[in-house]
């Protein structure tokens, strides 16, 4: 199940800037490091989000925090990232206006890697990607537009269908992906190549969109409207 | 209407008018026309009187639900001519009283000549109807001021945590705490700058109407963010000075 597109229509701007902005400066920054960076471990030391370098207060602390979010493994990585940015960031940047929407995406994101670095204390495997903040704003898509529809790619079999799905369909199958693996990680068996709990933070750290909306769509939230 | 603009010492046509035009003021100014024609007209001079006193009862009604307003409020709307109708009307839908505002907006509506204005005036009614036929609820400037201003301290908190190894315990008294109040500050001065309602900031400390001027919200909104990028970017040079010393463990290799 791949998300493509949300086919509903902005309310409040033409245009979501930041989203734009957040996807160019991804793609920027990865093809940037294709071209400069010789040791990968160490880039990724110094600027992704180690949990035994944050508790032992060493490294970047709260810039690695942010840097962290703009950095991929590989051009699939970014791809996968950048898609639902894309999917579920318009709308919600609508609804936040520019700037509060970019100051969420950074707590979302902040969250993720402070439950990573709480659940993995001892890893010292940098955790790096924008997922966890993509989580976030899954999550707040959850809380603002549950009935909105994505249009979602899926194979049935081999074949290719593109219907237009629910979003608390689309977004709830995401987050169940991450559960199981996520109890797995903490009992020590898991696989640790994917941030599960990075994921979680950022998801449940939507609980606060609330407090990041423009006073109409929060007018409009409490008053059965469409957000 | 004609007959006015071919002889505009026409009693009879001003009489008329005076009966026939929607807007009061028009009807007032259509009396007055009348009697400057002929000051013994006893019947136009009675239906003046009238008029006027339902202008004041209008006028007093529009200026009682601005005075209705919290003590912080009322202070402020000494200030505030009654003359200038739109800046109720927009008071009147800034405390939710949608249907007052939307009566003063169609009433100025009819009354301007130029269109600019008109198809401002005509936006708001615009919104306003909308808001309504989707039963909006009403959400008080003070609680959005409240609730926008808890976003950037929430932030700021996140990031302090990390940059103290998720230990505040620890670190009770590192410059970041100290710093927190000034980011709840500036936060406040972005959101108050940011929602145009009246707020006794613009009066009390800026001497200005109880909405603020345009410049003033500039400036104070400038000023919060002056603040918050001062307060943020101490943790990055604080990171920036801890990423430069940074050398990685050799266990880590």
């Amino acid at each position: 199940m791949l998300p493509l597109n949300d086919t509903e229509p902005n309310r409040y701007s033409f245009f979501p800037i930041v989203t734009v902005l957040l996807i160019i400066v991804n793609c920027f920054i990865f093809f940037a490091e294709i071209f400069t960076v010789d040791d990968y471990w160490v880039y990724h030391m110094r600027y992704g989000t180690t949990p035994v370098l944050i508790l032992a207060m060493q490294g970047g602390g709260a810039l690695s925090n942010i840097t962290t979010m703009f950095l991929h493994g590989s051009l699939l990585h970014l791809f996968g990232n950048m898609l639902p940015l894309w999917v579920f960031g318009r709308r919600v940047e609508d609804a936040c206006g520019p700037w509060r929407y970019l100051a969420f995406y950074l707590f979302a994101g902040t969250w993720a890697n402070i439950l990573f670095v709480l659940v993995l204390r001892d890893s010292p495997i940098p955790g790096i990607g924008a997922s966890g903040a993509i989580f976030g704003l899954m999550g707040a898509y959850l809380v603002l537009y549950p009935s909105g529809r994505i249009r979602t790619l899926v194979f049935l079999n081999i074949v290719p269908l593109w219907p237009r799905i629910r979003a608390f369909w689309v977004v709830l199958y995401f987050l169940g992906l991450q559960i199981l693996p996520a109890i797995q990680v903490l009992r020590g068996n898991g696989d640790y190549s994917i941030n599960y709990w990075a994921h979680l933070g950022g998801f449940f750290s939507a609980i606060f969109i609330l407090l990041f909306l423009r006073p109409e769509a929060y007018a409009r939230y409490f008053s059965d409207a469409a957000v | 209407m004609q007959v006015v603009e071919v002889d505009s010492r026409n009693e009879l046509a001003w009489m008329w008018l005076s009966g026939l035009m929607d807007d009061l003021e028009d009807r007032i100014i259509a009396c007055e026309n009348v009697l400057t024609i002929n000051p013994e007209n006893h019947k136009i001079q009675l239906y003046l009187n009238d008029l006027k006193q339902s202008q004041n009862v209008l006028n007093a009604r529009a200026m009682e639900s601005i005075q209705r307003q919290p003590v912080a409020d009322t202070r402020t709307t000494k200030e505030t001519s009654p003359r200038d109708p739109l800046r109720m009307a927009e008071y009147l839908e800034q405390d939710g009283k949608y249907n007052e505002a939307l009566e003063i907006y169609k009433a100025e509506a009819a009354k301007t000549k130029d269109v600019q204005t008109f198809d401002q005036i005509y936006k708001q009614i615009t919104r306003v109807e909308n808001a309504m036929a989707e039963k909006i609820k009403y959400v008080s400037p003070q609680s959005s001021i409240l609730r926008l201003t808890s976003t950037l301290p929430l932030l700021y908190l996140s990031l302090a945590l990390v940059q103290v190894g998720l230990n505040p315990l620890k670190h009770l008294f590192s410059y970041l705490w100290c710093a927190f109040p000034l980011v709840i500050l500036a936060s406040f001065l972005i959101a108050v700058s940011e929602i145009r309602s009246r707020h006794v900031i613009w009066h009390r400390v800026f001497r200005e109407h109880p909405d603020g001027s345009t410049f003033t919200r500039l400036l104070v909104g400038g000023m919060g963010w002056i603040m918050i990028v001062v307060l943020f970017g101490l943790i990055l040079l604080d990171s920036l000075n801890r990423l430069a010393i940074f050398k990685i463990p050799p266990s880590l290799y």
